[in-house]
This record gives structure tokens, sequence and C-alpha cells, in this order.
């Protein structure tokens, strides 16, 4: 079954950004089934904003604010793993999130 | 001239040299437990999450632009004297990082509360507080892996 992130991405038909879609459902996925808590905790977080952005529960700036706060301990924990994992979990963090900000919500805030 | 003892000398003390530039470069770099630094982040934590609690909507609240003033200030002030802390001492680049992350994040609540006039709506403090927890929450497991 759809969640209401997966409703509210579908309902993007803007194709310039379907590429950008398609990477961020595809590490919140990776994200969701990591066995680290806070990637998935991270990954959560981020597609329920999304959601509560699209149904004006948020606004942008409280949403843009919550990705900055994001982004901040997603370094923090990064800066805790070993050398090795760093890459990993840079990827299914701060990656994520760039990717949400910078390529899909402004599309999403245009189609509001 | 190469002559046998100088030839000695030099591979003598080429790996005397070498380990000693190791052990400074490590002792530049250490990270070490510190229960004093640990319990400032402990302390911050608890002031910021409140710092946030006290500037979200609530019956009976009215915006005061001194109190935010006052508040921020008194915040502020803990976290120079944790960063003034970690100075008088040997330089931990993890934790100063840390610290600095955190205080960024401070500083950015700050400016958003002073820009907007505005308490946060209840949602958004409940998400901000979220982050801002899980942050602290993770360099202070930064604290104890070391």
């Amino acid at each position: 079954m759809a969640s209401a992130f997966d409703g509210v991405l579908d309902g993007i038909k803007d194709e310039s950004v379907k590429a950008a879609k398609d990477q961020l459902q595809s590490l919140l996925q990776q994200a969701k089934a990591d066995s680290s808590a806070f990637a998935q905790k991270n990954a959560a977080a981020l597609e329920e904003w999304i959601v509560e952005l699209r149904n004006g529960d948020l606004n942008q700036q409280e949403f843009n604010e919550l990705a900055d706060a994001q982004r901040a301990a997603a370094e923090q924990f990064v800066n805790t793993q070993a050398i090795a994992g760093q890459a990993r979990a840079r990827e299914l963090t701060l990656t994520v999130i760039d990717i949400a900000v910078k390529k899909v919500v402004p599309v999403l805030i245009a189609a509001i | 001239m190469n002559t046998p003892a100088r030839r000695l000398s030099r591979n003598v003390i080429h790996p005397v040299a070498l380990a000693l530039g190791a052990a400074l470069l490590l002792a530049g770099c250490g990270t070490t437990k510190d229960a004093t630094s640990r319990n400032d982040l402990a302390t911050l934590k608890t002031a910021h999450l409140a710092f946030i609690d006290e500037f979200t909507e609530g019956d009976g609240k009215t915006w005061d632009d001194q109190k935010l003033a006052t508040r921020s200030a008194t915040v502020e002030l803990q976290f120079t004297n944790a960063e003034q802390y970690e100075a008088t001492k040997k330089k931990d680049v993890l934790r100063s990082k840390a610290i600095a992350n955190l205080h960024s994040q401070f500083k950015k609540n700050v400016k958003s509360l002073e820009g907007g006039k505005t308490f946060y709506r209840a949602k958004f403090a409940a998400h901000l507080k979220d982050q801002i927890s899980e942050n602290y929450d993770q360099a202070l497991r930064g604290e104890d892996l070391r």
C-alpha cells in the first residue's frame, strides 16, 4: 500500500525532477532498512515533514529550519562513525536531506 | 665522506625521528575522555531544549523581545564557558567540532526567533526538539566512544 509520502511524491508531475524523486525514494528505502537507528529515524522524519509541508501543517520556513537541524544532527552522527562507515552514513543522511531540500521540495512548494 | 659511522648514525637517527614525529602527531590529535566536557554537553542539552520550550506557543504567553535577549544571553554564556574550558586543554578536534555544531544550531534558533518575533508553533517545536535532542545525543555518544 502506498504511503502518504509516496502519494505526495506521485503528485509531483514535473518530469525534470523524476530522477531526483527516484533517487530520494531509493535512498529513503535504504535508510529505513539500514541497521543504524539514526538513519532510520532520519528518513522517517524527513518523509513526515514533507507530507506535513504538503498538507500545510508546516510552512516552508519551518521545513527549512527542520532540514537544517537534521543536517546538523547528521553531521554529528557521521563524525561519530568509524572512517570506514562514514561514506555510507553520509549517503543515507546528508545526501538524502540535500536531494529533498534542493531538488524535490522546491518543486513541491511551487505546485502547492 | 660517507664513513660507516655516519651511515650508522643516519640509519639510527632516522627511525627515532620518525617515531618522535608520529608521537607528536598523535598527541596533537588526541581524543580523551573528560567528565567535565561530557557534563557540559549534557547541561547545554537541557538548557537548549528548555529554551525552545520557553519560546513555543502556549496559553497566556505574550511575546517579549527583552525576554528573548535575556534568555538567549544566558544560554550563550553557557556555550562560551564550555568553549573556554575546551580552550584551556589540549586541542581535541572532534569535541571542538561537536560543540561548534551545537552552538551554531542554538544561534540559528535565536536568529529565527529574533526575525519572526513570534513563538514557535507547537508541532514545529516538537519536531525541532527531536532533532536538537538527537544532535546532543550523537555528541554525547561521541564522548562515550572515546
